[in-house]
């Protein structure tokens, strides 16, 4: 077996550092994620003009710790919503899948994210 | 023996802090699929402040249970006590608590109002009396 440069062996070993110690957690999925008031009886929505944005990600990320010390900072269920939201002027998710990521090398980073379909309902009211 | 300890001690005693990380206030959320014409709410049945908490205990790094407390699961546990489809006006917290290297707990809190709307009462009939209080009777009492 041929030897292994000393810096592909560096490079390979920092590699397996930074990515190992990490990982997301499934928190589920909300099938309706509302942070403002919104009307939650639709049979008055017109469907037909309803707006719809499918496949729409939010994501609030927080640097937690620096070298094991934590920063007091940690990302917001509501946050990573309204961000979601706000990019399209929407005011409800739904079917949205909740994702936690943690990562962790002298600082520690999580990050809060939902997936899913937003959708404007003052629209369409 | 004991000085060797002390440091040990104390490091494990500094890292003992319940955090309660407020993830915000939502006007409603639920995991159940919305029937087609919504959650119709007007007139429903309405639980006031039912409160599920899931959480994962860690003993010597051990977990005592083999995934990890989701918010689903809270939010799924707040419906089936509060017997119904949706919850409204909604605090989500993060519940995290550590005596490091001995032992942890971490998990969600959500507290809030169920309502169980007329579709889910038309779908699966109207909840039994033992297990439908009266609106505004709390399922558990408050912290």
């Amino acid at each position: 077996m041929p030897p292994v440069p000393r810096r592909a062996a560096l490079a390979a070993v920092l590699a397996t550092a930074l990515s190992a110690p990490g990982c997301a957690t499934d928190q589920g999925v909300l099938q309706v994620a509302a942070p403002r008031p919104v009307q939650l009886d639709l049979r008055e929505v017109d469907r037909d003009t309803a707006s719809l944005r499918r496949d729409v990600t939010g994501r609030d990320t927080r640097v937690t710790s620096v070298l094991f010390l934590p920063t007091g900072e940690t990302p917001r269920l509501e946050t990573a919503i309204e961000n979601a939201l706000l990019d399209h002027g929407a005011d409800v998710m739904v079917r949205a899948r909740v994702r936690t990521i943690d990562w962790w090398f002298l600082v520690g980073v999580t990050t809060l994210e939902v997936r899913g379909d937003v959708v404007d309902l003052l629209e369409v009211e | 023996m004991l000085r060797a300890l002390l440091p040990l001690l104390l490091l494990a005693g500094a890292g003992c802090a319940l955090q309660t990380v407020p993830h915000g206030r939502f006007a409603a959320l639920t995991t159940r699929p919305a029937p087609s014409l919504g959650f119709q709410v007007e007139g429903a049945q309405r639980m006031r402040d039912v409160e599920a908490v899931v959480l994962s205990q860690h003993i010597l790094w051990i977990p005592t249970r083999t995934d990890p407390p989701t918010l689903a699961e809270a939010v799924e546990e707040a419906l089936r006590r509060g017997n119904g489809d949706v919850l409204v006006d909604v605090e989500v917290d993060r519940l995290f608590f550590a005596v490091p290297l001995l032992y942890g707990q971490e998990g969600w809190r959500v507290r809030g109002d169920v309502i169980r709307s007329r579709a889910l009462d038309r779908e699966v009939g109207p909840a039994a009396p033992s297990a439908a209080p009266a609106p505004g009777e709390a399922a558990y009492p408050a912290e």
